[in-house]
């Protein structure tokens, strides 16, 4: 049996690699293969690099290795794309290399009913002390390492969220997305048919990575279900993670013997093991990047108050209408706080309640009324809806997220060029920027859950000295 | 669930199991003839249930097996022998141990406690509301076990019939204290006996004071641990 630490520390030396083989490394960019080398090169990897390609002398510009035994000196990791056949020879050639462990991206293992394969790799790693990523994945990506071993998409943004998911194409859009905005992730690992490996060994890595601050997870289902939710109970003490199951309205196969067996859907079930365990269970892509985001980025609430502050009436009325559904409350401003604000200086036509309707489009307008709302401590955290751009609004919205007591977001909506830049500019600056009212009270509500969650556990008792 | 094997304990045996981990249940007696039943009523105090207990009926009231609101000896000695006929009419081979004597509880909120073992996380705690809020709306919710007594609380304010519990309907709040407490129980009885395999307390009754249990289904697999917990 591996332990926790000893697999924490293998997977420290892969994801911190120094020198890398890509086994099957081709010039053909529409190859898996090449792709690979391609991201790591673009991906800006400062290590050394080694295609091993039988058939070639150099591979993208660089000298290539007809097999792993011919490579000079040791190797750290080695990027496997060949058929699945020849990968446990490949994992015994590396291991004598010296390498730590194996990304091995082939796929025709025990996905496809080819098990004894599989053990073979297996017992091919077990003999060299290697441990395997995969088989059957797109890869992993780890920024601070500047290590994209993956066949795409080249992220080079890096942020706060480590993404650990199931399926390619949900770890293009989760990691995609953060890029476009500025927000940026630390890591991507797919987990394929963790062979080895598995998302409760990359769940505790990132636990204790200082460069990730949020985990986010898209899982079909889990190997060892005790396992992962004890992993996630411990990681969920350290910092926030997120996960989205897929398969939610997929009701468990079970007889009708009894009330509880028939009403025992696997997804109700999965969904309340991991709310119990410190998850925020997310219900779709787009809520599972918008809580990521708040917990990345908004400081944890002290409560679920919010006060809702737009240019225009329409964004906050839609802001209140989601409020509840996301467990978050709008009370209305006090009498003290309403006469606060007028002789800060509201706007004349202003309508002083929650949500507050500023009528001006004026940045200096506003960060003086919320500056003097928030000392009335008027809600837990202070939702800004911008509907059209506002000139100094990046600047201002940074002022007030450094200097307000409130936990503060910001929702820059509407589909213009200027809207974006300005979302991305305040992102870079790390609000809790989002496209849409909505989007920005789902997210707010996760970041609430978590506070509470750790609050009613009294799991920051002794950090606030 | 079907596709495991296992044995569904009777009432008392149930009862029993459940009495060390601290579950409620109304003043009982089991007794084998319609004097016995009669005698016992008389001691339990009226009204009181006659339920039939046989290893071979599960579910007891759609074989004639239960007699509600008995108010006197006649009415139990009576009872009994309905009961005793609708058996050996629709289920002639079956083994009787007799019929169980329950003092009837009072009126209170209804919910439903059960455990099953979940292929994936093993053995976990479900709470409902009873009636439509089950069965009609699903809504109930899960913890795997064993509970913390947050894990508890959180799962009965998250069921969305939870107004009815704290007085909604005009009604006195129910004792939800008693009702965490109870699925801390059941969890923990779950978690160290891997060889229930369900359990289903319906109807539980809840009251401004304390609970009781009117009904246990337990299903044992003496060879089986489940997902081990």
């Amino acid at each position: 049996m591996t332990t926790d630490v000893e697999t924490r520390a293998a997977l420290e030396r892969i994801f911190n690699a120094r020198s890398l083989a890509v086994v099957g490394a081709s010039n053909d960019p529409r190859k898996f293969g090449g792709m690979t080398l391609d991201c790591l090169i673009r991906g800006g990897f400062e290590g050394r690099l080694y295609p091993v390609n039988p058939k070639a002398d150099q591979v993208l510009g660089l000298k290539a290795y007809p097999s792993v035994s011919d490579l000079p000196g040791e190797v750290d990791l080695v990027s496997v794309i060949v058929p699945a056949r020849f990968v446990p020879e490949v994992i015994r050639q590396a291991g004598a290399k010296g390498a730590v462990g194996a990304v091995v991206h082939s796929g025709g293992f025990s996905e496809q009913g080819e098990d004894d394969l599989e053990a073979e790799l297996l017992a091919a790693a077990r003999e060299y002390g290697m441990r395997i990523l995969g088989p059957n994945i797109q890869g992993i990506n780890y920024l601070p390492n500047k290590m994209c071993c993956m066949f795409l998409p080249v992220i080079k943004t890096q942020g706060p969220l480590a993404v650990i998911t199931q399926s390619g194409s949900v770890t293009t859009a989760l990691t995609e997305w953060p890029a476009d905005e500025g927000l940026g992730i630390s890591a991507a690992v797919n987990l394929g048919n963790q062979a080895d490996l598995g998302e409760s060994d990359y769940l505790d890595f990132f636990a204790h990575d200082d460069q990730t601050k949020v985990i986010v997870m898209y899982l079909e289902g889990v190997k060892n279900g005790r396992r992962f939710l004890e992993t996630l109970r411990r990681t969920t003490a350290l910092k926030p993670v997120v996960i989205l199951k897929a398969g939610r309205t997929a009701v468990g196969q079970r007889s009708a013997a009894s009330h509880t067996g028939s009403l025992a859907s696997s997804y109700q079930v999965f969904a309340a093991a991991c709310r119990q365990n410190g998850a925020y269970v997310a219900h779709d892509l787009e809520e599972t990047y918008d809580a990521a985001k708040a917990l990345a980025c908004l400081s944890p609430p002290r409560g679920n108050r919010l006060l809702s502050v737009s240019t225009s009436g329409g964004a906050g009325t839609l802001a209140g209408d989601h409020a509840e559904s996301y467990g978050l409350t709008m009370p209305l401003l006090s009498t003290e706080a309403a006469a606060g604000v007028r002789e800060a200086g509201a706007p004349p036509l202003a309508i002083l309640s929650n949500p507050l309707d500023m009528v001006t489009l004026s940045a200096e307008d506003f960060q003086r009324v919320i500056l003097a709302l928030d000392r009335f401590n008027p809600a837990d955290v202070i939702l800004l809806n911008l509907g059209d751009p506002l000139e100094g609004g990046a600047e201002v919205a940074e002022k007030l997220s450094r200097e307000l007591t409130a936990g503060f977001a910001v929702s820059y909506f509407a589909g213009g060029q200027e809207e974006r830049r300005g979302r991305v500019a305040m992102q870079r600056q790390g609000l809790a920027v989002f496209a849409t009212p909505e989007r920005a009270v789902r997210g707010i509500g996760a970041a609430v859950w978590y506070a509470d969650y750790r609050r009613k556990r009294g799991l920051d008792q002794g950090e606030a000295s | 669930m079907s596709n495991e094997s296992g044995r569904f304990l009777t009432e008392p045996e149930a009862i029993e199991l459940l009495a060390g981990s601290g579950v409620p249940y109304p003043e009982h007696a089991l007794a084998v003839s319609a004097g016995e039943a009669a005698a016992a009523a008389g001691r339990l105090g009226f009204p009181v249930v006659l339920k039939i207990v046989s290893p071979a009926v599960v579910h007891k009231s759609d074989l004639g097996g239960v007699a509600l609101d008995l108010a006197g000896e006649r009415a139990v000695a009576e009872a009994h022998g309905r009961i005793m006929d609708s058996l050996r009419a629709k289920l002639p081979e079956a083994v009787i141990h007799g019929v169980l004597v329950c003092r009837q509880a009072p009126a209170g909120v209804e919910v439903i406690v059960g455990a099953t073992r979940d292929p994936v996380f093993g053995p976990t705690v479900m709470c409902g509301l009873g009636g439509v809020f089950t069965e009609i709306l699903k809504d109930v919710s899960f913890r795997v076990a064993p509970l913390a007594r947050i894990d508890a609380e959180e799962m009965i304010q998250e069921l969305r019939g939870y107004p009815v519990l704290t007085g909604a309907r005009g009604g006195p709040p129910a004792d939800l204290k008693a009702l965490a407490r109870l699925l801390v129980a059941v969890g923990d009885l779950v978690h160290r006996r891997p060889e229930i395999v369900e359990l289903d307390l319906n109807p539980v009754r809840v009251y401004p004071n304390g609970l009781l249990a009117l009904d246990a289904r337990v299903r044992v697999n003496e060879r089986a641990g489940g997902v081990s917990g």
